[in-house]
């Protein structure tokens, strides 16, 4: 596990395991789970991004949810600044849990409607013991200044902003408790193109300044290409691919990763590409298919996809890759060893 | 970062915000007759109720009495007017009396005039000790309108603290509240309470903690739905992420997005309780007199009607079915205008 730089790392997410329960019948008896997240792991490094790519229905979101414990994990570590989430109170969650935020995909879901900016600001620095008394106001107007939003927009309900403006008091909200690392999902999906890219600039601009560190979870690639440091590419709730921007776009190895690179489109008419179009649909999650998950769609399966299942190795020293065709080791076996 | 889309366009309308959902809930009401003929009759019989003792009483409203001028003394029971005979006084030529519109007192009897038939005198008639139904019927209003709110209030409260645990921590409380709410719905709710009046005084509080009581079931799982719908919403996984206090996210941010339905229910549960208390003071096991209910006057009915006393079946009947029928409409064009679908 060595993708990024050899510092401490601010997030550090081991073996992480979400199976929702199926349910069948008088008894609710439990008859299979859809295994939505099914032993991932990364580091983030403080001030850095790592986006997770994926079709929808491939765990980035529950990932996401799961690091904060807005989901509860089926089994695995969140380390996060030494940490374990995983085996926090509720009362511990609480306070530490604050370093860690969200910002969501829709921002018309994502306010409370019967509340104005200010009380859902206030709220949030009240939980926390933040900003007490006088401060309050001052906060708040530098909260929403922060996100470019001027202060008599704080009296106002969220009905009365616009998806680009919802989705900076989202932000706001996010940084009114300090955290260190923000988990973004799918941020800029729901918004305009026209305005996704003030989002990101504003995102970046944060960064820079706050030192933040986000877990940016999207299915747009050329989003990820302009916002990421690392990327990990997931596919039916498993890491097949994790490297630098970098090594992901230019040299990517897993068929799955170069699918993807192949389906996102370039802004060029005289590009001319190759286009590898993947037969059948993803799999359920609820029966997954055995040995490496990807195989019955993969151009390049071997017989021995079905039977292995093939841990993330080392391609170079910031690029792993979970293919034995590709990116082989001796003796793969089911067990994670990526060292 | 300046850019243009941080301009927030003036509100024209500074009320606008506040009241948007509520604003569009009306505007949808309005279109439906029947809902604003029975929110006409509800708002009639919330003045009526209020008003009672200005309405239909043998005190006056203003009197000049020995020189001494009395305002509402209904209200202010000046000392030397404790045992005032009001109903046989009349005012001599320096005296003066303003009598409410009904004169007459809801509790006076009158035993040479008994199960006297409407006149000009005793609009609706008199029951079988003199009292003139009018008053009486007006005075029951005030019972059971504030039954009727009273219980539904308790009940809206108890639904409420079952509903929104049972929505939001799920797993085993959610199982818990469940079997709760099966258990209690079991019970036939009119025998339950006659179960429990007949261990309590029926004074009117205690109807009406009993009504609220047995009635709960059907907010707690309005509310309970409600919650597990919205639990998953994202404001309310944002506002668990910063770190508020469970109390906090249920009822700040839960609950004041989850009252729309419970507001329709309650309107519907207002007729249910107000027909609850006639059925029980009919039965004699409600109001106790001589408090006048308009399930009491029917009570008198039974043995009467039969003697060709008409009056009191027909207008205590009417009232109680006008009443249910009102808030019945007011309900359902609430629910109405509350469904999105139906919006045009």
């Amino acid at each position: 596990m060595n993708v990024s730089t050899p510092t401490e790392p601010l997030l550090a997410v081991e073996g992480l395991v979400k199976h929702f329960p199926v349910r069948r019948g008088v008894f609710s008896k439990v008859v299979g789970a859809v295994r939505a997240v099914d032993g991932v792991d990364f580091t983030i490094p403080p001030g850095k991004t790592l986006s997770l790519v994926g079709e929808s229905g491939c765990g980035k979101t529950t990932v996401g949810r799961t690091i904060l414990r807005l989901i509860e994990p089926t089994g695995g570590r969140v380390v996060f600044k030494g940490v374990d989430m995983v085996s926090l109170g509720r009362r511990e969650l609480r306070t530490t849990r604050r370093r860690m935020q969200i910002i969501f995909q829709d921002p018309y879901g994502s306010l409370n409607p019967r509340m104005t900016v200010y009380s859902v600001l206030s709220e949030v620095l009240n939980a926390h013991g933040l900003a007490p008394g006088k401060q309050r106001r001052e906060r708040i107007y530098e909260l929403l200044d922060l996100v470019g939003l001027p202060p008599e927009s704080a009296d106002r309900y969220p009905h009365e902003f616009s998806g680009g403006q919802r989705q900076r008091i989202g932000i706001a909200r996010a940084l009114a408790v300090e955290p260190d690392l923000i988990v973004a999902d799918e941020p800029i999906s729901a918004l305009d193109v026209s305005i996704q890219a003030q989002i990101l600039n504003l995102l970046a601009d944060l960064q820079e300044r706050l030192g933040l560190a986000y877990l940016f979870i999207s299915h747009d690639l050329s989003v990820v290409q302009l916002v990421s440091d690392m990327v990990a590419v997931m596919y039916l709730g498993r890491i097949v691919e994790m490297g630098t921007v970098k090594d992901i776009f230019e040299r990517p190895v897993h068929p799955y990763t170069k699918a993807l690179l192949a389906a996102a489109p370039v802004a060029d008419p005289e590009h001319a590409r190759k286009r590898i179009i993947l037969s059948g649909d993803v799999p359920s999650p609820i029966n997954p298919p055995s040995g490496c998950h990807f195989h019955p769609r993969c151009p390049d399966a071997i017989p021995a996809c079905r039977e292995l299942e093939q841990a993330l190795t080392p391609v170079t020293a910031s690029h792993e890759a979970a293919c034995m065709v590709h990116a082989p080791t001796t003796g793969a076996t089911s067990q994670s060893g990526s060292e | 970062m300046s850019n243009p889309e941080s301009t927030i366009a003036p509100s024209s309308n500074p009320t606008r915000h506040r009241q948007g959902y509520w604003r569009l809930v009306w505007r949808q009401f309005r279109k439906n007759k029947q809902a604003l003929v029975g929110l006409g009759l509800v708002l009639f019989l919330f003045v009526v109720a209020i008003l009672t003792p200005v309405l239909a009483n043998d005190v006056p409203i203003i009197m000049v009495h020995e020189g001494e001028r009395y305002i509402l003394p209904y209200y202010t029971r000046p000392a030397e007017l404790v045992n005032f005979q009001y109903d046989r006084w009349e005012p001599s030529e320096d005296e003066y009396a303003l009598r409410p519109p009904i004169p007459h007192s809801p509790f006076r009897q009158n035993l040479r005039n008994r199960q006297a038939a409407p006149s000009s005198e005793h609009w609706l008639g008199t029951d079988d000790r003199g009292r003139d139904v009018l008053s009486r019927m007006i005075w029951g209003t005030r019972i059971s309108i504030s039954i009727g709110f009273v219980a539904v209030g308790i009940s809206v409260a108890i639904g409420v603290v079952f509903g929104a645990l049972a929505g939001y921590y799920t797993g085993w409380v959610d199982v818990v509240v469940l079997r709760i709410i099966e258990v209690m719905m079991c019970f036939p709710s009119f025998f339950l309470i006659l179960a429990i009046i007949a261990f309590v005084r029926p004074s009117i509080w205690n109807i009406m903690i009993v009504i609220g009581l047995t009635s709960w079931m059907g907010v707690a799982r309005l509310v309970r739905g409600e919650f597990l719908k919205l639990r998953e919403s994202e404001f309310v996984l944002a506002a668990r992420a910063t770190g508020l206090r469970d109390m906090r996210v249920m009822f700040r941010h839960l609950l004041p997005n989850a009252l729309a339905p419970v507001l329709v229910s309650a309107t519907f549960g207002v007729a249910g309780a107000i027909l609850m208390e006639s059925g029980l003071s009919f039965l004699g096991f409600g109001v106790q007199p001589p408090t006048a209910s308009w399930g009491e006057l029917l009570k008198q009915s039974q043995r009467l009607v039969a003697d060709g006393v008409w009056w009191l079946v027909t207008f205590p009947g009417a009232a109680i079915f006008i009443t249910v029928t009102a808030f019945n409409l007011v309900g359902e064009g609430l629910r109405d205008a509350m469904d999105p679908r139906l919006r045009q």
